[in-house]
């Protein structure tokens, strides 16, 4: 099973997101934000760029992992296929991003995402594990 | 579900029982065809929540073309009193800050456009940077991104893209005072560096367009419009920058929830007082999101008119491309208003609303005074834009504010579906325009259907007396991202 779902409201769309672990979902977040920009397979692991983000508590956290990551991405080009996750606790997330930055023509761009959004984001916890929910501004 | 409670025919009440927590009740603008529609999705929920906003005056208010949102729904007019307790929540703005239009007049016909759109499409589509990962041809740096955060559009007509009158032509003159570019972070800079003067993509574009239909001579005439005459219409915001000027707004205002013991329904409305220092950093950082936006309009516009004069080998002045007017539809402004004979000073958010002031407000340049401030409502790429011009009635009911496009109907995936077994390409000709876009998919997610029917929306506007048709615009071809 893939580690996310892209799911959608009327304007924007959001993303299921899964793991067995905390670190899991972390990384599946990542993983279901790059499906939406572009096509996973497209990237390659080229290079290697440690990322880092704060939050008040898990919900927080995962919001400002993916808004880190939307920030890489407009900013630098930065397109990501996986990531390992260094340190994580609920205030704080340190992870090794692997991907390549944006080439014309490579990769083809199917959204652009804004932001993550705050609205009715959660992560929870499960017998089989966690599940997040976030909507992004498209 | 019967809970709103019909007024009549344009207006709907979400009475103040719907919600635990209520100050206000909520109003809907809309017809009886649309509810259905509306009732389906959150955004009455929305309407509601917003309503528990600390402050908010009169009523939560939305527009016809009213949908699901995070935080506020697309369509929300909140007014906050500013000298009580009054909050501000970047939720009520959006993303995009200052996403806005503007719209340019032309001396051109269909007759002269003959045989020559495709090419003047092409060359937009060549001069306007579009797309995911364009970067504009402007690299502002140091002290010259503090002027453009500081002074708006009026930087870049310093610099040569556009006309002094085109200011005249803009609300608020392109430029929130107040703005403060050490409130803004590294980040947002960043993203915005290279991104000044491009459309970007999704909703955003750039139309070629003629008056199909005039509602009424003498405003059309004062805004220098007339039937079978070109118009180009602009629709872009304040790119990366205002992005991300609003998520790091977001978490300050996560943290002065707790610091102000304000409760929202949803942490989409987080918020902070106005007389808090959460609350005027927003409007500080925000004012230069929205000045950036006014600068990156005017570089459009200024791009524009080069592309014409490319293709009709003459001098933009020589095809009378003046600017009919530049509204903002993302933005909170202080304003004063009347609420039950008392004249307050309010926060007004705008979200996916338009400003609509009346004939003689003070705001308006001198040449508008008589008609009202121009409404440009942007519809869907196939069927049709209007221009309208805001009513007393408008300034009394809701804030001076009136709808903003045609709101969306389906989702991008629902939309992707409804084209199965159809190329988009036959969809686009259905509609017999000419369209460029870098992304194919961008096409798909925005193709007219997606939309809700802009008639509609603007027929319950002019009806609600929240704003005046002044003339019909018919699509003729469009550069997208």
């Amino acid at each position: 099973m893939e580690g996310f779902r892209v799911f959608d409201t009327t304007a924007d769309t959001g993303l299921e997101i899964y793991g067995t672990t905390r670190e899991e979902l972390f990384r599946n977040a990542l993983r279901g934000l790059f499906h939406l920009i572009t096509d996973l397979d497209r990237i390659e692991p080229k290079e290697e760029v440690t990322v880092e983000a704060q939050g008040e508590d898990w919900v927080d956290l995962l919001v400002s992992w993916l808004n880190e990551l939307v920030f890489l991405q407009d900013a630098r080009g930065w397109l990501f296929k996986d990531c390992s996750v260094e340190e994580l606790t609920p205030h704080r997330i340190r992870a090794r991003c692997l991907g390549e930055t944006f080439q014309e023509g490579n990769h083809p761009i199917k959204t652009l995402v804004k932001a993550a959004t705050y609205h009715q984001a959660r992560v929870e916890e499960h017998p089989q594990g966690f599940r997040a929910r976030v909507v992004l501004d498209i | 579900m019967a809970v709103l409670k019909k007024l009549d025919d344009y207006r709907w009440l979400v009475p103040k029982g719907y919600r635990p927590g209520m100050r206000v009740p909520g109003i809907i603008y809309a017809k009886e065809s649309m509810i259905k529609e509306i009732e389906k999705d959150q955004s009455v929920e929305q309407v509601a929540n917003a309503a528990t906003l600390p402050g908010i005056v009169k009523a939560s208010l939305a527009m016809p073309d009213i949908h699901y949102g995070y935080g506020l729904p697309i369509g929300g007019v909140v007014a906050t009193d500013i000298s009580k307790d009054g909050v501000i929540t970047p939720g009520g703005v959006g993303f995009d800050i200052n996403c806005g239009v503007r719209l340019l007049r032309t001396d051109l016909t269909l007759e002269d456009l003959e045989g020559r759109l495709e090419k003047l499409i092409d060359t937009l589509f060549a001069t306007v940077p579009t797309g995911v990962g364009s970067r504009g041809p402007l690299k502002i740096k140091g002290s010259q991104y503090k002027e453009v955060l500081r002074k708006g559009a009026a930087w870049a007509v310093e610099q040569g893209y556009g006309w002094p009158q085109d200011l005249d032509n803009t609300e608020s003159r392109g430029c929130i005072p107040g703005a403060d570019p050490s409130l803004v972070s590294s980040k947002a800079q960043e993203r915005g560096k290279d991104q000044l003067g491009t459309l970007g993509s999704g909703n955003h574009f750039l139309e070629v367009q003629v008056v199909e239909q005039v509602f009424n001579e003498r405003l059309a005439s004062a805004m220098g419009l007339e039937e079978g005459q070109i118009t180009v219409m602009i629709h872009s915001g304040s790119r990366g920058f205002g992005h991300q000027v609003c998520t790091d707004s977001l978490k300050a205002m996560e943290r002065a929830l707790q610091k102000y013991q304000i409760q929202v329904p949803d942490r989409q409305l987080a918020c902070a007082p106005y007389n808090s220092q959460e609350g005027q950093d927003y409007l500080a950082a925000m004012a230069c999101a929205a000045n950036y936006a006014w600068a990156n309009r005017q570089c459009l516009a200024h791009w524009t008119r080069q592309a014409f004069s490319r293709v009709f080998g003459k001098s933009p002045q020589a095809l009378g491309m003046r600017q009919v007017y530049d509204v903002a539809h993302n933005i909170v402004k202080i304003e004063e208003h009347t609420v039950d004979g008392e004249r307050l000073r309010l926060a007004v958010h705008r979200k996916g609303a338009t400003r609509a002031f009346p004939p003689g407000h003070p705001e308006l340049p001198p040449h508008y005074r008589e008609t009202g401030q121009p409404v440009i409502i942007p519809g869907d790429m196939g069927r049709a834009s209007y221009v309208l011009a805001g009513t007393q009635q408008a300034m009394e009911e809701t804030f001076g504010s009136t709808c903003h496009g045609a709101g969306r109907l389906l989702s991008r995936q629902a939309a992707k579906r409804a084209l199965r077994g159809k190329s988009i390409q036959e969809e686009i000709d259905r509609y017999g325009i000419y369209a460029r876009a870098s992304s194919k998919a961008t096409l798909v997610e925005e193709m007219p259907m997606a939309y809700k029917d802009i008639d509609d929306v603007v027929e319950v506007v002019h009806k609600a007396g929240l704003a005046r048709l002044v003339v019909r615009l018919r699509p003729l071809g469009v550069i997208k991202g």
